[in-house]
């Protein structure tokens, strides 16, 4: 466990270890903004001014890496729910703004991309809790925390989570 | 990593997805931290000093007015100036009159009396005959 300088307005959480964890964060930002880049790094921003001004307050009852993950989704959720309030922002985030920003795959084999594609596919909950659970090795349990949604929720979300994507990738059939 | 709870079908779809979000991560890779990082922190009192200091200001232009303008014994003493002088008769008046703070003496001024008051012709004592 990094020692390093504790911040002034969330004092159970030590710089270092933001630092360290900032690489699994701003992947988990990614999937939380749908792969866009520029929003992953908007609201990654946006969830450490949050902890720096005391605003997102760590009470050391989850792990940081667990509270971190649930406080950049709930900035997510935010940031969208403003934007819905906002016409204008509304215009800029929608696809069919002009000046949206563009969803691009990024370069990866094409195996990777039909995952990817198929997870996108799924229904939000699910493609959160199979990310959360099969990439980042949080348990179901954490997973409900980060998600904010009962163990039971969780569970479910998590069974049809992998039920939907064997089937998508069925569907799919084998990369070009 | 293998995890007991998963049977062999989930293992391979396991390691499906973390194969494909790790190459999406390694296609977008973290801006640097120091990039992300608000850096210094910004006090709480920011927002809040300016505005006690606008109180405190706009508080004191009210003191020094009311001082000018309105303080008992001026020229347009409210109502509650000459409530404040009855106070200080009746304090004055009592037993303990010697309780009463030289400042609220020093600063009182009695209001002009408009009415005139009968006086008989030659008596006037000064202070110090009044004494004797």
């Amino acid at each position: 466990m990094p020692d390093g300088p504790r911040l002034r307005h969330n004092p159970l959480i030590d710089q270092r270890e933001l630092e360290r964890l900032h690489e699994q964060c701003f992947s988990w930002a990614l999937t939380c903004a749908g792969g866009r880049r520029a929003e992953a790094e908007d609201v990654l921003q946006m969830t450490y001014l949050a902890i720096v001004e005391g605003d997102a307050k760590f009470s050391g009852r989850s792990s940081l890496r667990t509270w971190l993950f649930a406080v950049i989704r709930n900035t997510t959720g935010s940031r969208w729910r403003r934007a819905r309030r906002s016409l204008e922002t509304l215009a800029r985030i929608a696809a069919f703004a002009p000046h949206a920003e563009a969803f691009v795959e990024p370069e990866m084999p094409a195996e990777n991309a039909r995952v990817l594609a198929a997870l996108r596919a799924l229904p939000k909950r699910q493609h959160e809790v199979l990310d959360l659970v099969f990439y980042r090795d949080l348990s179901i349990s954490e997973a409900a925390q980060v998600l904010g949604i009962s163990l039971g929720t969780a569970r479910l979300h998590y069974e049809r989570g992998k039920a939907a994507l064997r089937a998508r990738l069925a569907d799919m059939g084998p990369a070009a | 990593m293998n995890d007991p709870t998963l049977d062999r079908e989930d293992e391979v779809l396991k390691a499906t997805v973390r194969d494909g979000l790790a190459a999406r991560d390694r296609a977008l890779p973290p801006p640097r931290f120091a990039h992300a990082w608000p850096g210094t922190e910004r006090p709480r009192t920011a927002t809040w000093r300016p505005a006690l200091a606008g109180g405190l200001a706009l508080a004191a232009i009210g003191a020094v007015s009311w001082m000018l303008l309105a303080r008992p014994g001026g020229e347009s003493a409210s109502p509650a100036d000459l409530r404040a002088t009855v106070e200080l008769a009746r304090e004055l008046s009592s037993p303990d009159y010697w309780r009463v703070p030289t400042d609220d003496l020093l600063a009182f001024a009695a209001p002009p009396l408009n009415a005139e008051l009968p006086s008989p012709d030659g008596f006037h004592v000064s202070l110090e005959e009044s004494l004797l």
